[in-house]
């Protein structure tokens, strides 16, 4: 298929469902950022959130056509991912997921079909369809599974390891570290250490468990809000992070956090850094917060 | 960001068959969309250059899957080649370069002393990830003044980069002076650089569409020979300076002196170099494929190794190496602190949470994700339905 049948199919569905003028623009925007030859999208961040901005992927060709309510990650993903892959890491390059493109392929397929005044043609063009359904049946299967694996959520502050001095006994992070306490997964893990007690709104024997770890003793963890939890982190305090360098490796340390607006990446102590296997020359390291030990000023580093 | 900075050139694919390197197309894969995205080339300033070494049959791409069966064809012995300096790091001979020498020409115009540097320190992807730059004045006339000839058959210019005035410190004995310059208790262990900020600035990266990128804060880069690292601090120039003999210049790069790297000769010997011929000396080009005049060069060069003092904010704080490095930066990363999601599905984390008895994970909360399934499990029923009712209107028209 052309670029010039693809607008032309395009072009039809957008006149015929103009009720999905946000799905057909994001088409368009996929169509012609797609190479050629290798038939990937690749978009970049402008392009990648007007995509974003659908809501609902349709099926048309039906009296009521076909609609599938969805969320951005299932249509756009970063390039990122599969950097080492390309052996250059594309930051900030995003593609459409394989839903997308198949709900896109039916669609024009359905297209031809309206187009084409022949009967040859337009049982070709069933037959295209069908095959055109069938794939995107599996893609769907394929999608529903990784929906299922990726339940949990943890996010943290991801930055460039900066290594330090043997005698820095705080992990030193970059201003926008504070930006993470306005998130939910962060409110719903960390834990607050008000003397002898615990509070999460989370799970509390993985607390409990998790900070004894580090060597925080309380007596008990208490079940709370996460408002409250919200109330209690606008407090003084210290953070008590877990630091991990490298997902599949695994290498995971924690310690206390300082906030220095001198620094972009993430100070980790010379020790550490070696037991974490980072150095400066562009490894990234993730810090995400566990605990804040109210009212408490404490300096620590070690790993698990 | 990047992408603007970079563009796709077709290199002509080749695979290693029996030792011997053969063309091949994409008939010879089972996923032609996968050979075609190996063959494309991502790469900055030298973009041009790898699209002509291309078309003239001296640089090709290994694709990473492997071919359909190659038996019978005949090919090049792969040791014409060499498949290390321009290749990844993480996948030797995945790029090759038709060569009489060890090393590619390439490798030895951005290092005159490749051939006797360490064989895993090469200039490797920096060659493709290396953007489109413009310099200051003050910056051209230090690169006009310093730059290396190298003889390969005949004379020939090194291969350009930014050059910045380097004094390389010692790793283990300068955490006070680092902290002093950057106003934090840095290493220097991890092996990043301490830039000027006169110096960043004076550099501008250059897109496809002519505009003008700053260099980020921090950014990735590498001297000779693969010593690579990120900006870990920047300092103001008028503070940091170092007096070679009577003339006092301001110092662009601190860095250490790459002891443990194997890297050191081709960073410091060449620096050296460079600042003999910007101090008006008389430097000889360098035979870059005479393995023992380049070694007796070396021996010359440090006997005669400029060393300077370095003063901070009006101090003299000590003698170091000082020389006129040229580096190279790397715009595929994004180097910007931001929230993101911690990429915890792969198993391995699972394993080794564990085996670290660690009850980390049971910690985040887990996404109700029971709507999310129900509605792709729907729409998978909807799209059957839909399939069988064009299965009928097809048996209808037949």
């Amino acid at each position: 298929m052309t670029y010039r049948d693809k607008f032309y199919r395009l072009n039809h569905l957008k006149n015929k469902y103009p009720q999905y003028s946000q799905y057909w623009n994001a088409c368009e925007i996929v169509l012609l950022n797609t190479d050629s030859e290798a038939g990937i999208a690749t978009l970049n961040e402008s392009q990648a959130n007007e995509v974003s901005k659908v809501s609902t992927l349709p099926i048309v060709g039906t009296q009521n056509p076909v609609e599938l309510s969805v969320t951005p990650d299932m249509l756009v993903w970063k390039l990122d991912d599969m950097g080492y892959d390309l052996e250059i890491e594309l930051e900030d390059v995003y593609s459409v997921t394989a839903l997308f493109v198949e709900v896109m392929k039916a669609n024009l397929a359905q297209a031809f079909i309206e187009l084409t005044p022949f009967d040859v043609e337009r049982k070709r063009g069933l037959e295209v369809y069908s095959k055109i359904l069938n794939e995107l049946a599996a893609t769907i299967v394929q999608f529903a599974a990784k929906v299922y694996a990726s339940e949990r959520e943890i996010l943290g502050l991801r930055a460039k390891h900066m290594t330090m001095r043997e005698d820095v006994n705080d992990i030193l992070v970059p201003p926008e570290y504070a930006s993470l306490f306005d998130k939910y997964p962060v409110l719903k893990t960390i834990v607050v250490v008000d003397g002898n007690k615990g509070f999460t709104a989370g799970n509390v024997d993985a607390a409990k468990s998790v900070l004894e770890r580090m060597g925080i003793k309380v007596d008990r963890v208490i079940k709370v809000s996460i408002d409250r939890i919200k109330k209690e982190l606008s407090g003084s305090g210290t953070f008590v992070n877990v630091i991990i360098r490298h997902p599949i490796i695994g290498y995971i340390a924690y310690g206390t956090s300082r906030i220095r607006q001198e620094i972009h990446g993430i100070g980790v102590n010379a020790k550490i850094a070696n037991l974490l296997d980072g150095d400066d020359d562009g490894d990234f390291v993730e810090v995400t917060p566990i605990a804040f030990l109210k009212d408490k000023d404490a300096h620590f580093v070690g790993v698990f | 960001m990047s992408s603007k900075l970079y563009k796709h050139v077709r290199v002509k694919p080749v695979s290693i068959n029996d030792d011997y390197v053969v063309p091949v197309s994409h008939s010879d894969y089972t996923n032609s969309q996968s050979f075609y995205q190996s063959t494309r080339v991502y790469a900055g300033l030298f973009a041009n250059f790898v699209q002509l070494l291309s078309n003239k049959g001296r640089l090709f791409v290994v694709p990473k899957e492997e071919p359909k069966d190659l038996s019978g064809r005949e090919g090049i012995p792969v040791s014409k080649f060499d498949g290390v300096s321009l290749s990844s790091i993480n996948r030797p001979y995945s790029r090759l370069f038709l060569t009489s020498y060890p090393k590619s020409e390439i490798e030895m115009l951005a290092n005159p002393f490749a051939l006797v540097t360490d064989g895993s320190r090469c200039l490797h992807t920096f060659f493709y990830q290396m953007p489109m730059f413009k310099l200051n004045k003050q910056l051209v006339e230090l690169r006009n003044r310093s730059k290396l000839e190298v003889l390969i058959h005949r004379r020939f210019v090194e291969l350009p980069g930014v050059h910045g005035i380097t004094v390389f410190v010692d790793k283990d004995k300068a955490d006070a002076l680092i902290e002093q310059i950057s106003n934090l208790p840095l290493s220097l262990k991890g092996d990043g650089f301490l830039v000027s900020r006169q110096w960043i600035d004076g550099i501008k990266f250059l897109t496809y569409y002519g505009e003008e990128v700053p260099v980020p804060d921090p950014v990735k880069m590498a001297g000779a020979a693969r010593s690579k690292g990120i900006t870990i601090a920047r300092f103001e120039q008028n503070r940091v300076l170092v007096k070679v003999n009577d003339t006092v210049l301001p110092v662009h790069v601190i860095m250490n002196t790459q002891g443990k790297r194997l890297n050191k000769a081709a960073n410091i010997v060449m620096s050296a170099l460079r600042l003999q011929k910007y101090l008006g000396m008389d430097v000889e080009p360098i035979d870059a494929t005479d393995v023992e005049k380049l070694k007796s060069r070396i021996h010359e060069t440090l006997q005669r190794m400029q060393t300077g003092v370095l003063i901070v904010d009006g101090q003299e704080v000590g003698e170091v190496f000082v020389g006129i490095n040229k580096f190279y930066f790397d715009m595929t990363h994004n180097t910007l602190p931001r929230v993101s999601r911690l990429n915890i599905d792969y198993v391995q984390v699972e394993v080794l949470a564990n085996a670290l008895d660690l009850d980390l994970l049971d910690m985040f909360p887990r996404r109700d994700r029971t709507e999310q399934l129900q509605k792709l499990f729907n729409f998978a029923s909807q799209v059957n339905y839909l399939s069988k009712l064009k299965l009928v209107e097809r048996e209808a028209r037949l």
